[in-house]
């Protein structure tokens, strides 16, 4: 079982990896590239904590092996804040308190990400729609609702 | 999860998942020739079933990657059917111009099927071929009539959608392509909101009966044809022994979402 030789972008940076077949991605980025920000929750697909965007499309890390990745552009949540200053998504779930333990966040805010660009303004059917792929096991869905509705009013403030 | 000495349960990761030879095909015949010498083979296309199957012992010798295959990717018109790639994504395929053009009810129905997420990874190919009764492409595409079409080392074969659920498949066959015959005035409609406990295809045309399967997440969907428009009669022909709901009550539903589903597809 040999390594296989992947090229992508992670986060705006290119990279050079080797990559062994059965390795997935979460574990790439977890264990090889000390992103912690995916988490491991059912692993299996379902929870979407440890979802991450390829090309610009939500996807569960822990479906997905790395060599899959070559080619493609990846983006995790630690590739959101330009320096200090957060993304407009992180700041609208921090000022709305938009979750508890924090388990969800990171795929809740990557989901959110990919929301807003395919609609920049939904409405909350919407909204509920992309966000029941992902779980929050505190159940602060009313929050996080919140804090996506006022994301995509302040996302449609900084792009016309 | 996963029970490994010494370390009991723990999730799976690159820790646990089996070790395998990797075969990224490039084209369909490379990928029926490594279907064929493998011992135990697994197609990759979304992957997004196979996490479900390595937590459930499933330890592959092999792992075929047809993800780049691009035939298999398409949507095409061949004669008086929709021809569509078995590794063609969700997300895609429903919101394909030639499905839109021929089959819109089949684009709406095929776009609220799994969630977001999974839709814009997850192959029709692959809802197919995971052969489990709570996924719904089968549901949809038994409703339509529609065929699916295998390639083994021996030649092409074709089966009813409804047939995987059952049918003893060829050795190393790949499921290539979906072919949905275009019958005049061909409707489908969908009814999911009572999933898990039930959910009910109904397809309609012109010149022949109608279909109408109906599912619940643990049994083999039922199929029946729709002879008459009588909703109760049609509903009392349902056989699903399902273990978690009665029978008498799966009867009643399936009757009632069908007069919905008659009146949304404008039958009397």
């Amino acid at each position: 079982m040999s390594d296989i030789a992947i090229s992508f972008e992670l986060n705006g940076e290119k990279r050079r990896a080797a990559v062994a077949p059965n390795l997935l991605l979460v574990d790439y980025l977890r264990d090889h590239e000390q992103l912690k920000g995916a988490k491991i929750g059912c692993s299996r697909g379902v929870c979407g904590s440890c979802t991450v965007l390829v090309d610009g499309t939500p996807v569960a890390a822990c479906s997905k092996f790395a060599f899959q990745i070559d080619q493609a552009s990846v983006i995790t949540v630690e590739g959101l804040a330009n320096g200090d200053r957060l993304d407009p998504v992180q700041q609208a779930f921090v000022d709305h308190a938009a979750f508890q333990c924090g388990y969800c966040t990171s795929g809740m805010i990557l989901l959110t990400k990919a929301l807003l660009s395919q609609h920049a303004n939904p409405d909350r059917a919407t909204i509920i729609e992309w966000l029941s792929s992902n779980v929050c096991r505190c159940t602060g869905y009313s929050q996080i609702i919140a804090a996506v509705e006022d994301a995509a009013q302040r996302q449609r403030q900084v792009v016309p | 999860m996963k029970f490994v000495p010494a370390a009991g349960l723990i999730a799976t990761s690159f820790r646990t998942l089996p070790r395998f030879r990797l075969v990224r095909a490039d084209g369909i015949a490379e990928a029926v020739a490594a279907l064929d010498g493998s011992d135990q083979p697994a197609v990759l296309a979304g992957g997004t079933d196979l996490p479900a199957r390595f937590n459930e012992g499933f330890a592959p010798s092999d792992l075929i990657d047809i993800s780049r295959i691009a035939p298999l990717r398409e949507v095409r018109i061949a004669g008086n059917a929709i021809e569509i790639g078995a590794a063609v994504v969700h997300a895609k395929g429903c919101a394909h111009p030639l499905i839109q053009q021929h089959l819109p009810s089949l684009a709406h129905a095929w776009s609220r099927i799994a969630n977001v997420r999974i839709r814009f990874s997850a192959t029709i190919g692959g809802n197919l071929m995971a052969r489990r009764t709570r996924y719904e492409g089968a549901i949809l595409l038994s409703a339509l009539d529609a065929r699916l079409r295998l390639r083994s080392v021996k030649g092409d074969t074709e089966i009813r959608a409804e047939e995987i659920w059952t049918a003893a498949l060829p050795r190393g066959a790949l499921l290539t392509h979906i072919v949905i015959p275009l019958r005049k005035g061909l409707q489908l409609d969908y009814a999911r909101e009572l999933r898990p406990i039930l959910t009910q295809a109904v397809a309609i045309e012109d010149d022949a009966p109608g279909r109408v399967v109906t599912a619940t997440e643990h049994v083999i969907p039922c199929l029946r044809a729709l002879n008459s428009r009588e909703a109760a009669s049609v509903a009392g022909e349902i056989e699903l022994n399902d273990p978690v709901t009665s029978a008498a009550y799966l009867k009643r539903v399936s009757a009632t979402l069908l007069e919905r589903q008659l009146t949304r597809l404008s039958l009397p």
